[in-house]
């Protein structure tokens, strides 16, 4: 329920910026104020990321309190359908550590496989620099888990991802870039009664530094239009 | 030619023997919970819960699946994973003298609606070896008849389908040995056995098949020392 209306809003906050994005391509040729929103002279068809990815576990649910995150990475591709306006897939893994066992399950660490589509949108600041921000719209989530003596077990679940970037652009298409992303995963683990609240829900934070190519400088729709 | 056909043979059994696997289910955990208490009905602090499981076929490995330990009143609530296999069973133990409790069952066809597996009260018993020796000082052509009657420490229980199935569990049973000692073997000398701490032992015996005397021994110390000579 709250996936969905934070879902909603977004939309909401997209919509309202795409408004306000017609205002200041209009406004663009009188006054550069509105360039925060859109600049069509920094206009992207898309990109490609990888990233280096720290999980960092959160709350009190079975990967707060049983995990701790240890590495990852991440590949991500996007792009922008009309304006700066985006819509991407992302794709990565994490290693976590088992910390409790008593709260697990004998297991020493996990592999997570983690897959989602994303919306979002970008903003520019500053001359060089991009600001994004994302929700996911769709994702999957595997645990992979190391139990010894055996060939080990998979957990799965939906997962939810609602995050921001900044880029710094230090060649035209060739950006350093820095990303948070809160992550949330709706579990399909059976468990009894006494560990529903426990199970339902695991949560995490990722901190991605990488690179990200660009390509293109119109948007999908004026590579058809225009 | 016959040979290499004997040992592709054998080769091909063993691969399929060591096919065999354990186990352990996708998305799903168990609740093992209970509460573990001395003979005297007092918690029993860090005692190790265990949960095993075990295809229990050749090449198949026994699995860890979950562990944990008693709290300040002796309750335990250990979240496992689960497989489903010829065994499932926990174990409760605490040091070494101290009885050893163990659940079993077979999960290849059953698994509680409630996921949860309730142990209840799990008493572990404080151990004591009983140390006896038993010497003839009498002429020769004496025998001796003995028996000892105790109680076994060990509480090993196995349900079937969430049911005990008493034929095959035991908990602190009543075990009874009887030994006759003559001009063959006319002492018993360094033997030992275990019993909870406190207990009681029961030594019968008869000299020369004359009539039976029963001796209560009070088992009051961590190795008790009994000696006999007839």
């Amino acid at each position: 329920m709250s996936l969905n209306l934070a879902i909603s809003t977004f939309l909401c906050l997209l919509v309202s910026v795409a408004n306000a994005q017609k205002d200041a391509m209009q406004v663009d040729n009188q006054s550069s104020k509105f360039k925060f929103l859109y600049d069509d002279s920094r206009q992207r068809l898309g990109s490609v990321s990888l990233s280096y990815q720290m999980p960092i576990t959160t709350g009190s649910n079975f990967i707060g309190s049983g995990f701790k995150g240890r590495n990852g990475y991440n590949f991500k591709i996007k792009v922008f359908p009309y304006k700066h306006f985006f819509i991407g897939f992302a794709e990565g893994t994490s290693q976590f550590d088992v910390v409790q066992l008593s709260i697990l399950g004998n297991y020493t660490s996990s592999r997570i496989a983690e897959s989602f589509f994303y919306v979002g949108y970008e903003f520019l600041p500053l001359k060089n620099v991009r600001l994004g921000v994302h929700t996911s719209i769709g994702g999957r989530i595997v645990f992979s888990n190391a139990v010894p003596n055996s060939n080990g077990n998979r957990d799965t679940g939906n997962l939810s991802s609602f995050g921001f970037n900044i880029d710094y652009e230090f060649i035209k298409n060739l950006a350093f870039f820095a990303e948070y992303a809160f992550r949330q995963m709706k579990s399909n683990i059976l468990v009894p009664e006494a560990l529903q609240s426990t199970f339902e829900k695991g949560t995490y934070n990722t901190i991605n530094v990488g690179l990200r190519f660009s390509f293109g400088n119109k948007d999908l729709f004026g590579q058809f239009f225009n | 030619m016959n040979n290499l056909r004997i040992l592709l043979l054998i080769i091909t059994i063993l691969s399929f023997l060591s096919c065999a696997k354990t186990d352990i289910a996708n998305n799903i955990r168990v609740l093992v919970k209970g509460k573990v208490v001395n003979q005297n009905n007092e918690p029993i602090k860090n005692a190790s819960v265990e949960v095993f499981t075990d295809a229990n076929a050749t090449g198949a490995n026994r699995v860890l699946l979950g562990q944990g330990f008693s709290d300040d009143l002796g309750v335990f609530e250990i979240t496992s994973l689960f497989g489903s296999n010829d065994l499932f069973y926990v174990e409760v133990s605490y040091a070494n003298d101290f009885s050893r409790y163990r659940y079993q069952t077979n999960t290849s066809e059953f698994a509680p609606e409630d996921l949860t597996f309730a142990l209840q009260i799990v008493i572990l018993k404080n151990l004591s070896t009983f140390n006896y020796n038993i010497r003839r000082e009498s002429a020769e052509g004496t025998t001796l008849d003995f028996s000892f009657r105790y109680t076994d420490p060990q509480c090993s229980q196995i349900f079937d389908d969430g049911i005990l199935n008493e034929s095959t569990s035991y908990c602190f049973p009543e075990r009874t040995f009887n030994r006759q000692l003559s001009d063959n073997i006319p002492n018993a000398e360094n033997r030992q056995f275990i019993v909870p701490l406190s207990d009681t032992v029961m030594f019968t015996y008869s000299i020369n098949n004359g009539s039976q005397i029963t001796e209560v021994i009070i088992v009051n110390t961590a190795n008790y020392e009994f000696e006999f000579s007839y």
